[in-house]
């Protein structure tokens, strides 16, 4: 009976550690849960926009998954509701279109940057459950011509002006929704100036 | 708005110093800039922030650590902004590790919030196993047993040390 237990009781080690293999050795000892700022240091996973290997693809889901902890405990515990990227700020537009509307077409400017879009992503799911989570960018861009700002005036100007119209060019034409409709902006423009 | 759309269409010199123009335009001309502001209503405060971060950042130079303070500052007063912004908001910054280096030779972001804001962030460091070396200067002996893929250590009051394999 004994021999049984030990038995079972190793199968459940087992079985929880295989399962633990993605998941970060945490705990939330000696973590103040009242501070103002928390900080997050990564080293950059995406800094090449090449397609990953398995193995590294592997590497950045454990690294993932350990920030995907550490931010849920923030949440939870120390009321976490701001998450600053050190990214351009023209993709704190597109990034909190994904976390409103749910819908991935808004983060496809980040292919190939698995890294980024998982951090994305674990944002997206911890504001399903929690309200007022947002994402913030606070860097700069380096770039005189900037497809990035560009975008992001673009639909400030147009998209967010005629949402609807949008959709409705979606619709009719049976095409996915697009905010960088450029045919539609234009036929927008020609109307405002008649 | 033609030039917005031109611009989308054509990666030249010209769309690009049109957006150049037209930046310029909205930070010197007041008339210019309420009219914008009001056409994009809530979008406001935000597209001030966009075009600051766009026609300051695009003279810097990323190819050497010439700019890194700039960088820094620049980064910074967009954090002052955001905390204007959202007063009753906790905040967590996700960042490449050397902005969380604390000591005044530094000083990047971490250090001005302690230094300007008197504030105490707690940082979390996540460091791929292999590369510790690159931050022995500042972590020293980092050589934790790892249980399974991941391991961690308190470095000091706020901080701890996530090594990932």
């Amino acid at each position: 009976m004994r021999k049984q237990l030990n038995i079972l009781i190793a199968c459940l080690i087992n079985i929880v550690s295989c399962k633990s293999q993605n998941n970060c050795v945490f705990t939330a000892e000696g973590i103040p849960q009242n501070n103002k700022y928390y900080m997050i240091g990564e080293t950059h996973l995406d800094n090449v926009q090449e397609q990953k290997t398995p193995g590294e693809m592997e590497f950045i889901n454990r690294v993932l998954a350990c920030e995907d902890t550490i931010r849920r405990f923030l949440t939870d515990s120390c009321n976490v509701n701001n998450y600053i990227i050190e990214g351009q700020v023209w993709l704190e537009y597109f990034f909190n279109k994904y976390l409103q509307t749910g819908d991935a077409t808004w983060i496809d400017l980040l292919n190939n940057n698995e890294y980024q879009q998982g951090k994305v992503s674990s944002i997206k799911q911890i504001a399903e459950t929690h309200k007022n989570i947002k994402i913030s960018c606070i860097d700069y861009d380096y770039k005189k011509y900037s497809i990035g700002v560009i975008k992001s005036l673009f639909s400030l100007c147009f998209y967010e002006k005629h949402a609807n119209l949008f959709t409705a060019y979606a619709k009719l034409y049976n095409i996915s929704p697009s905010y960088d409709n450029i045919t539609l902006a234009k036929s927008i423009l020609s109307k405002d100036s008649n | 708005m033609l030039f917005l759309i031109n611009a989308y269409e054509n990666n030249t010199k010209s769309t690009a110093d049109s957006l150049h123009i037209f930046c310029e335009k909205y930070l010197n001309n007041e008339t210019f800039q309420l009219n914008l502001d009001r056409y994009v209503g809530s979008y406001a405060t935000y597209l001030t922030r966009l075009i600051y971060s766009y026609f300051y950042g695009f003279k810097m130079n990323t190819d050497s650590m010439n700019d890194l303070e700039l960088r820094e500052r620049m980064m910074f007063a967009n954090l002052d902004v955001m905390e204007y912004l959202y007063p009753n908001d906790i905040f967590c910054l996700q960042m490449g590790v050397n902005h969380l280096m604390p000591e005044e030779r530094f000083d990047v972001i971490r250090y001005k919030i302690v230094s300007q804001k008197k504030l105490d962030p707690y940082c979390f460091f996540i460091i791929p196993h292999g590369k510790e070396k690159a931050y022995i200067d500042y972590i020293p002996e980092i050589n934790f047993n790892f249980n399974g893929n991941s391991c961690y250590r308190n470095h000091s009051l706020n901080e701890s040390v996530y090594l990932i394999k």
